[in-house]
Formats: C-alpha cells, structure tokens, sequence
C-alpha cells in the first residue's frame, strides 16, 4: 500500500533543446514559429529563446509517472499550462500521491523549471502493479 | 455594443459533430516523438502516450485552421489552451489504423483576470481500434478571446 503522500521520483532534464523543438514542430505540422525561429519570438515580445511545445512539457511529466509505475501504467492524466518552458531551461517533472484505490493511484503532477515556477500541473491516475 | 461573436452562436455549436476519420502512426513518428520527448526505452511498437496531444486531431477531418474558424476565433493570437485530459485505456500502438470520431460537448463564456472576456470550448475525441475498442478519450478545451466593444 502506498500511503497518500508519497512523493514521486522525480524526472530531470538539464537542458531544453531548440532542436528536438523543431522535430516536433514538423511531427504537429504546427507552423507557429516561436517554436522554431527567434526571429518570431523576438517579434511576438516573448524574448530572444524558442518556446517548447506543451505535448513536449506533458511528455516529460509522462516520463516521471512511467520510470516510477510502468510504461504502460497511465491510465488518465489531466494538465493545464501555467507558464512557459523555454530553451536551455532545466526542468523537474514531479509528483505527489493523493488518493489510492486498489492498484489505482491518483497522484498530483507538476513540471518545474529551474527557477522555481511551474510550468504545468495537473492530475494523473496511474494502475501500479503492471511493471 | 454588443460582444462580435455572439454566446447564442458559440453554444450553438455543442453537440457539433467532427467529420471523423482515420489515422495511424508511422513508426519513423513514433520513434521521433520518443525521442524529441527524451522518453524512455518501449515495448516494440508501443507509441509514448505524448501521442494523445496530436494523433486524436490528425485523424477527425478537420485541420487546426478549419476549427479554429468553426469557432469563430478572432485572430492566432486569440487563441489559448485551456485544459487537456487523456484517458489511456489502451496504449496507441505504431501502424495500428485508429478511427478517430468526437464532437463539442460544451462552450462556456468566461471572463478571466488576464485574458479578459474569453469562449471556453471543449472537444471530446475518441480514437478506436479496428475491432472498436476505444484506446483513448482526449477532452481538450481551448480558449478563444473575444474582443469587446
């Protein structure tokens, strides 16, 4: 059994890379350019760094909750986006356990960057016991 | 003055219907989005569940600026994301056929501290195995503003 509370191990990547930006940018087919060209983001008034996509931002929360109960393990996951994660930022997918049900799970979810500010949080229900 | 896109209009569209379709992904994507998303090692011809985001909508016969229209967006810029959930009940699987079927089931209008006045429309899409097994439910919502006189 694991008691409500539990924290999650946590899922780090140092650095944000504009290049797999651009990869996913064609897998969407999304032509929003602050994705893929500074010139834009500059214009837009969004800085001088390329914005990651939030499929990208989720992925990395997906990561956290499959190296802990199993890659096929998510059985629902909620998210809303609160702030941008941008190139050569670090970020910490994280987590709490919030309810437990049988091998049902209900954790809450987060992405931080390195400064301290979410990026996305969310709820997730992952079924243990499938590794 | 009156709001340019009327509410009665916008809640006209729920229970509006996409015209639904097919979809697959290709091995080379899936291998791809593993990768742009640092996932990790899967199952041979599992497909990371980031998939949710992008194979629902590649597959319900309609392109981004065809709903964006349909829901009266003013501009690119007035467009936000709301909420996303994904119910996994079967991992999407590489070159697996899916049929992807939904409609709007709800538009609410808001007004938020930052954003101001704002329709909040919220899509429900199911994506089916070839037996008709749904494999995931996504419910997004996506907000579009609305200027005001």
């Amino acid at each position: 059994m694991i008691p409500v509370g539990t924290p999650l191990p946590e899922w780090r990547l140092t650095s944000v890379s504009p290049e797999k930006m651009k990869v996913m940018a064609a897998i969407l087919r999304d032509p929003n350019p602050i994705h893929w060209d500074r010139r834009a983001v500059l214009q837009k008034g969004f800085g001088t760094r390329l914005i990651n996509q939030g499929p990208i931002n989720v992925g990395y929360v997906m990561n956290m909750l499959m190296a802990w109960a199993g890659n096929d393990a998510i059985r629902s996951i909620t998210v809303r986006f609160t702030a941008n994660v941008l190139e050569g930022d670090e970020v910490v997918a994280g987590g709490k356990v919030t309810a437990v049900e049988g091998n049902l799970v209900t954790c809450h979810v987060w992405l931080e960057r390195g400064d301290g500010e979410r990026a996305l949080v969310g709820t997730a229900k992952v079924e243990i016991g499938r590794r | 003055m009156a709001v340019a896109v009327p509410l009665a209009e916008m809640e006209r569209l729920v229970g509006w219907r996409f015209p639904g379709g097919r979809t697959r992904i290709p091995r080379w994507e899936s291998f791809l989005l593993n990768d742009v998303v640092c996932g990790p090692e899967l199952p041979e011809g599992m497909v990371h569940p980031a998939a949710c985001f992008h194979a629902p909508l590649a597959g319900i016969g309609m392109g981004y600026a065809e709903i964006f229209a349909l829901c009266r967006a003013e501009s690119d810029d007035a467009i936000r994301a709301g909420e996303y959930t994904f119910q996994i009940r079967r991992p999407l699987r590489e070159e697996v056929e899916y049929w992807v079927e939904g409609e709007i089931v709800a538009v609410e209008r808001k007004r938020g501290a930052r954003i101001g006045l704002f329709d909040k429309v919220v899509f429900e899409l199911r994506m089916l195995e070839p037996g008709g097994e749904v494999a995931v439910v996504a419910v997004n919502s996506w907000l579009f503003l609305r200027s005001e006189p």
